[in-house]
């Protein structure tokens, strides 16, 4: 009876300690979300305009959840079709010599990010006014980038048709990848057209970020120098903890189960890889 | 100071220490208990003692492969659930059935070592065990501690099949 007891005792004090840490973490207070006045305020859509038989201009307003999903973030922006068409005209034109499978797509995930990285300020700059209202800190932030993404519906993009897809697809399109601005402009993104994205963003605003692929899991997402805790890489005497772009939910340093094996996952593209080895010209 | 970090550093530091020691705990008495009564194997038996060591090193480092996947599950939940209530009773039930799953996969694998090595081998090893012989413990307990090293990572991506994460896509 006085071992129970002892035991029993044991356990309370376990889990009161517990219970205590994770009060202090922050978790969503349901009464302070008014999930009505956020969905009015943040409404997500997009609206066409046709400016002249050349030029259409899309606005896309977008809302998504923040990570403790206890209010909306929301912004919008325009981008004409001039702008994505000039975008998808260089990536039709971007060739890489390499052999290498990591460095092939290092030469043009490369380009597709220098190419665009001063056509994104828009985004970069929406994206750093709400980390000031928030007073979001440097990891927040970074949550705030990848989830901005992340909530964009998934679609796929192939270099060939899209015959063997029941989920959005655009087909035919070079490398089955777009370009940071064409993603931006059409919502459509796969893996490392997110990633793409996501590398440019994160790299203007500092953070050291890679692109990660895996030829045999057909996939590709970031890995960033964050404090966390999870599946990490370490390059460079720093840790890099995955992050998957596709769908929103994923927390960096969280590899889906069926893609675990870190040995299939390759750098393709570094945070301080400057020199362009094979490009279009 | 990165406070979050530092606060899921110590629901990580609590939730291994309490697993681990209930685990060394549960296993070390059970073993004890089955010394004692089965084969009448008491105290200053060296050869036992190594072949406890190696089961209970066996059982910990297969349960330490579910640490990580329970600290996904407990960011995963903290992002969704409402209340601390909420959150810990979800973490604790979840947490209790990866925990008894890994615990059962450790002393499985253990429990085939020992019956594989004396499927193969003429001698009766627990009675070798009794006499204090350390030959015999000691392989018997690395048979055990290679198994282990063998299936952890299996039986962790079985665990982490369990856990909700969000769906993802790949081309």
């Amino acid at each position: 009876m006085k071992r129970f007891l002892k035991i029993i005792t044991i356990l309370f004090v376990i889990y009161t300690m517990l219970s205590m840490v994770i009060n202090l973490i922050n978790l969503p207070n349901p009464g302070e979300y008014d999930g009505d006045w956020d969905t009015a305020y943040c409404d997500e859509y997009s609206r066409v305009d046709t400016l002249d038989l050349t030029n259409v201009q899309q606005t896309h307003y977008r809302s998504w959840n923040k990570y403790t999903f206890d209010s909306l973030y929301c912004l919008s922006y325009q981008m004409s079709s001039i702008a994505s068409d000039h975008s998808k005209e260089f990536r039709n034109k971007i060739y890489s010599r390499e052999r290498n499978y990591e460095k092939y797509w290092r030469n043009i995930y490369y380009e597709l990010y220098n190419a665009d990285r001063e056509n994104i300020h828009f985004l970069q700059d929406s994206l750093q006014q709400i980390a000031f209202q928030n007073q979001l800190t440097r990891n927040e932030f970074a949550k705030l980038i990848v989830s901005f993404v992340q909530d964009i519906p998934y679609s796929y993009v192939t270099s060939g048709p899209c015959d063997k897809t029941d989920h959005p697809c655009r087909g035919n399109e070079r490398f089955g990848i777009l370009s940071p601005v064409e993603f931006l402009y059409t919502l459509s993104g796969d893996c490392d057209t997110r990633s793409v994205l996501l590398y440019s963003i994160l790299k203007h605003f500092g953070y050291d970020s890679l692109i990660m692929i895996s030829n045999e899991y057909r996939h590709a997402m970031i890995a960033i120098d964050l404090p966390a805790s999870g599946d990490h890489i370490i390059h460079k005497g720093k840790k890099f903890y995955f992050w998957e772009t596709t769908n929103t939910g994923w927390l960096p340093g969280m590899l889906p189960p069926d893609t675990n094996n870190i040995a299939y996952w390759k750098i393709t593209l570094d945070h301080e890889y400057q020199t362009v080895t094979s490009s279009y010209r | 100071m990165n406070i979050k970090l530092s606060l899921l550093a110590i629901v990580e530091i609590l939730s291994g220490l309490s697993i681990g020691i209930v685990i060394m705990i549960i296993t070390y008495k059970i073993l004890k208990w089955i010394g004692r009564k089965r084969y009448d194997i008491h105290q200053n038996n060296v050869a036992y003692s190594i072949f406890m060591a190696s089961v209970l090193f066996s059982v910990g480092y297969m349960v330490s492969g579910v640490i990580q996947p329970l600290l996904s599950l407990f960011r995963i939940m903290a992002a969704s659930e409402s209340s601390t209530t909420d959150l810990l009773g979800s973490f604790i039930g979840y947490g209790a059935f990866y925990i008894a799953s890994s615990y059962t996969a450790g002393v499985v694998v253990s429990l085939v070592g020992i019956t594989i090595y004396t499927g193969l081998t003429p001698i009766d090893e627990f009675a070798e065990l009794k006499n204090d012989n350390l030959g015999v413990a000691l392989i018997v307990g690395s048979i055990i501690i290679v198994l282990t090293l063998l299936t952890r990572d299996g039986v962790n991506l079985l665990m982490e099949s369990q856990i909700p994460y969000p769906t993802h896509f790949t081309q």
